[in-house]
């Protein structure tokens, strides 16, 4: 078994009275597409930017590839980071851009053309050497950094919020994109966001954060299907908790419970319920039609309130929006409720 | 804005008259360098280059010249070192008394030149002549550089503002050293605000004279200082309205020049 791409231990991070980071165990094995998502303030950026090296940890260690590169700057790290403002040196071409970290290592000047110019092509931007970065799009300067990025072949390369400053149809083809190249490649990438969404399309892994610890490590289907805490529950996806005597009078269990929206059933109050399944009646208190499905809203009567979302195969806005003010019963397969700590 | 006819011809009017009052007087001692009467009658009695060649041939206004320019170059030398430093230093650390440094660097462009120059006068002779120290070029260039210093800072803090450190982060981030990162990447682009800044105060220096009276020895006479003492000898009005004449020129130039310098950028972004 090799050593991980990053390995990160105990690792703390105060800036004067504030505890940015308090204590953050995780293992990132090598090619893999790893996500850090948390809201902000979360301490996801402080982590990058610790192992990045522009941050020193108060305590704990970073090790790359199984050596310990905590007291190295960041120039003596095989990392490589694509700024959330990308931060391209605006007075040189976008060759020279990509051509930057080459240049400093003194690799030699045809080599150095070629990769770079193989690094322009693998984001696509061929015929743009000679721009400079303030004469491009958004989107293509988003590109120049990642190729000014990989074209060192990091070990590791990081990536603060890379999609943050595109638009929402950009950031889509970007998503997809990425994905393609690190592919490609095949080196590790390891991305904050704050955007589930995108966590959850993108990566490999995923670890959620929250008031600068790990709250729960998984993959995407993990981490939504079966959320740790309420804190993951809440931040990725909607949340739909079931807690308190409204556990007791439905569940007939004591604790906090949650059911994704989509895994409920709208149904008449009459409708039989299977031996594998619980259910709850409730009043809908709101419709709100969005296309493709229709989103409710359920007073639960044993108290609470559950969101559910229902595809909308065979009905149309008219249909579903007469069902506000009615008495419902939302059912659902006992295997998609699932108990979380509160 | 739509504005109505009237209101726009007064309003151009009024810029042409403000204009007029400031740039009419230059044009006048400018056409006059090249005015045959020596008594500046008007309209000109004619075209000559005499003035021009007396004032070329003049060793008081060469000497003059060329002190000036070393006081300038002096002062614009340590402007450049400290306002880059200080500028740095505001803007890339914090530390106790930040904002009052910041103002303490600042204020000597608003002080009045007057009080600056009492209060070096009575310094430099304090503390420099018990060290056998007379007045002399170096007190004219440490006082000009009091106030020079303040253009250079201002124009590097506003570039290093306007960058932000990322950059520099993502040079050591693509492996160079802090070194390389300031000669590939910080010294470019601060490069034409230390040439708008440096340009700015030596224009200042060069033309100082409230300062200059208080600060130079006997010995020294800049540029400003030889017109002031010539300018009510009737014989030598014709040069001094030459020297006026080229002093325009001269500061005109790297006054567009740095204009144009911390403009252009701020306009390519």
């Amino acid at each position: 078994m090799s050593d991980p791409a990053v390995r990160l231990s105990g690792l703390r991070k105060s800036f004067g009275a504030v505890h940015a980071v308090t204590g953050v165990d995780l293992d990132i094995a090598d090619g893999e597409f790893f996500a850090m998502l948390g809201p902000s303030g979360s301490g996801k950026t402080t982590v990058l930017r610790m192992i990045a090296g522009f941050e020193s940890p108060t305590s704990g260690t970073v090790e790359l590839g199984g050596v310990d590169v905590t007291r190295l700057a960041p120039f003596e790290r095989d990392v490589n980071t694509v700024f959330q403002d990308y931060a391209l040196f605006p007075h040189m071409s976008v060759l020279d851009n990509v051509e930057y970290g080459l240049r400093v290592k003194r690799v030699p000047r045809a080599e150095r053309r070629e990769r770079a110019l193989a690094a322009l092509a693998s984001v696509r931007l061929e015929g743009y050497e000679r721009r400079r970065p303030g004469q491009l799009s958004g989107g293509q300067r988003q590109r120049v950094a990642l190729a000014r990025a990989l074209v060192n072949r990091p070990r590791v390369l990081l990536l603060d919020e890379p999609l943050g400053a595109l638009d929402l149809k950009l950031r889509e083809e970007m998503q997809v994109e990425l994905k393609s190249i690190q592919r490609e490649v095949g080196i590790t990438f390891l991305f904050v966001t704050h955007d589930q969404e995108e966590a959850l399309t993108m990566s490999d892994r995923v670890a959620v954060f929250d008031r600068g610890r790990v709250e729960q490590v998984g993959t995407p289907a993990e981490i939504y299907e079966r959320p740790a805490t309420a804190f993951v529950a809440g931040f990725v996806g909607t949340s739909n908790l079931i807690s308190g005597s409204a556990a007791q009078a439905v569940l007939g269990r004591e604790g906090t419970f949650s059911v994704r929206p989509e895994k409920l059933r709208v149904a008449a109050l009459g409708d039989p319920v299977d031996g594998a399944e619980h259910s709850a009646t409730g009043t809908v208190s709101e419709v709100v039609y969005a296309g493709p499905a229709t989103r409710f809203v359920v007073e639960l009567d044993a108290g609470g309130r559950l969101i559910a979302l229902q595809q909308n195969l065979q009905v149309s806005s008219m249909d579903v929006m007469g069902l506000r003010g009615t008495k419902v019963r939302l059912v659902w397969h006992r295997r998609h409720e699932f108990a979380i700590v509160s | 804005m739509n504005l109505s006819r009237t209101a726009r011809t007064t309003l151009w009017a009024a810029l042409a008259g403000g204009l007029a009052v400031v740039y009419v007087p230059l044009l006048i001692v400018l056409l006059n360098s090249f005015n045959a009467d020596r008594t500046f009658g008007w309209p000109p009695a004619g075209f000559t280059l005499r003035w021009w060649e007396a004032a070329w041939n003049s060793a008081g206004v060469r000497d003059a010249l060329w002190t000036s320019l070393q006081a300038a170059l002096g002062a614009t030398a340590i402007a450049l070192v400290l306002g880059t430093m200080v500028a740095f230093a505001i803007q890339r650390h914090s530390f106790f008394g930040r904002d009052a440094v910041s103002l303490l660097i600042i204020l000597p462009i608003a002080l009045p030149g007057i009080v600056t120059g009492i209060a070096l006068n009575n310094a430099f002779r304090t503390v420099l002549e018990p060290f056998g120290m007379g007045l002399g070029m170096f007190t004219v260039i440490v006082g000009h550089a009091t106030f020079c210093v303040v253009t250079v800072y201002n124009n590097v803090l506003a570039r290093l503002r306007r960058l932000g450190s990322s950059v520099e982060e993502a040079s050591a981030d693509l492996g160079a050293d802090a070194f390389t990162t300031f000669r590939l990447i910080t010294f470019p682009m601060i490069r034409s605000a230390l040439l708008a800044g440096g340009l700015l105060a030596f224009a200042l220096s060069f033309d100082e004279i409230i300062v200059t009276t208080f600060t130079a020895g006997a010995g020294v006479k800049t540029l400003p200082l030889w017109i002031f003492e010539n300018l009510f000898r009737p014989n030598q009005a014709p040069v001094v309205n030459v020297v006026a004449a080229a002093l325009i020129i001269l500061s005109v130039v790297p006054i567009y020049l740095a204009q144009r310098l911390s403009g252009g950028e701020a306009g390519a972004r």
